[in-house]
């Protein structure tokens, strides 16, 4: 029973394949605009956050640099900080979703590594610590 | 492998086939990490997802919940030989909401729809899968921004291994149904 165009051909296309395509490429561009379109502050200091809590180390987001983060649980991190944008560059983790991630600048935005249960983010200088009480 | 009988086969050798497919997917999942595709090209993460061409032959060979034997086992397995806890929480997420669509979608394929065009969907729902698996064991949205870059390339992954799911299938039925044509 399969359907054949040509002789030739053994697979067809069929509408819903064409649909399938443009809704996947649809999406991809509506969850883009989602996060192009949110605001960023401007913040001073980059956080490391280990296991949702505990904040591990702290660099200044003006000074660039490249810095080593050792997970609890044996990850290595290598995080960028370059003219106020912050990279996780290399990951020894599973999926490499941190350096996917790619470049954040704003207040609030964060790069996380979930096999390392590690959260990069940025924060004015006034928020600095708040983690160390904030669980989640 | 599969016999060139015109009948359609018995629940034991469904259940034969089925253990059969989930060694082959754990095969081909395994011999993928050794091609790291997502790396060559720069899409950290990104696989071509071989093992759904496993999963996607056995739900219209067998039937759906060999399917999902089949797709549960290699995820189970794998992560009990190769992965970590966090890594299978991401295979689940991503192998329950691509399982998904092949379970919505497979009555129409072949009337409105073709392999492609689910796998893609598939690929598409594996990777939303493991993004919202990473978003919810560390608390944060933010992964999300890395999905669009991942539904992009779901289409040509999905393009792939829809292709030779479909070659594979019209292989396996053609046999049983034309005494080995194909
Ligand atoms: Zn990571």
């Amino acid at each position: 029973m399969r359907t054949k165009k040509t002789g030739q051909k053994k697979t067809v296309f069929y509408i819903g394949d064409i649909i399938s395509v443009a809704g996947v490429l649809l999406l991809s561009f509506l969850v883009w605009s989602l996060f192009f379109l949110s605001g960023k502050g401007d913040g001073e200091t980059v956080v490391v956050i280990e296991g949702g809590s505990k904040t591990v180390s702290e660099y200044d987001l003006g000074h660039d640099g490249v810095y080593q983060i050792t997970s609890s649980n044996g990850h290595i991190l290598t995080l960028e900080i370059n003219d106020g944008n912050v990279s996780v560059t290399s990951s020894t983790c599973d999926n490499g979703y941190c350096v996917g991630m790619g470049k954040i600048n704003g207040t609030g935005e964060t790069i996380v590594c979930a096999p390392a249960k590690i959260k990069i983010k940025i924060v004015s200088d006034g928020e600095v610590g708040q983690n160390d009480f904030i669980v989640g | 492998m599969i016999s060139s009988s015109a009948k359609i086969p018995s629940p034991a050798r469904r259940i034969a086939y089925c253990g059969v497919f989930a060694a082959a997917a754990m095969i081909v999942s395994y011999l993928e990490s050794f091609i790291p595709v997502g790396q060559l090209i720069g899409v950290p993460g990104l696989k071509l997802g071989l093992a759904n061409i496993l999963v996607a032959v056995a739900y219209f060979s067998l039937g759906a919940s060999y399917a999902a034997s089949v797709s549960l086992v290699r995820i189970v397995i794998s992560s009990l030989l190769f992965g970590s806890v966090t890594s299978f929480v991401f295979s689940l997420f991503g192998g329950i909401l691509s399982f998904t669509v092949l379970f919505l979608l497979g009555g129409q394929y072949k009337k409105s729809i073709g392999l492609i065009g689910i796998s893609v969907l598939s690929a598409a729902a594996h990777n939303t899968g493991q993004i919202l698996a990473a978003s919810l064991v560390m608390s944060e949205i933010s992964v999300f921004i890395y999905l669009p870059v991942l539904l992009i390339f779901s289409v040509p992954c999905g393009g792939i291994t829809g292709t030779v799911a479909e070659i594979t299938l019209s292989l396996i039925t053609g046999s049983r149904k034309n005494k080995g044509n194909g």
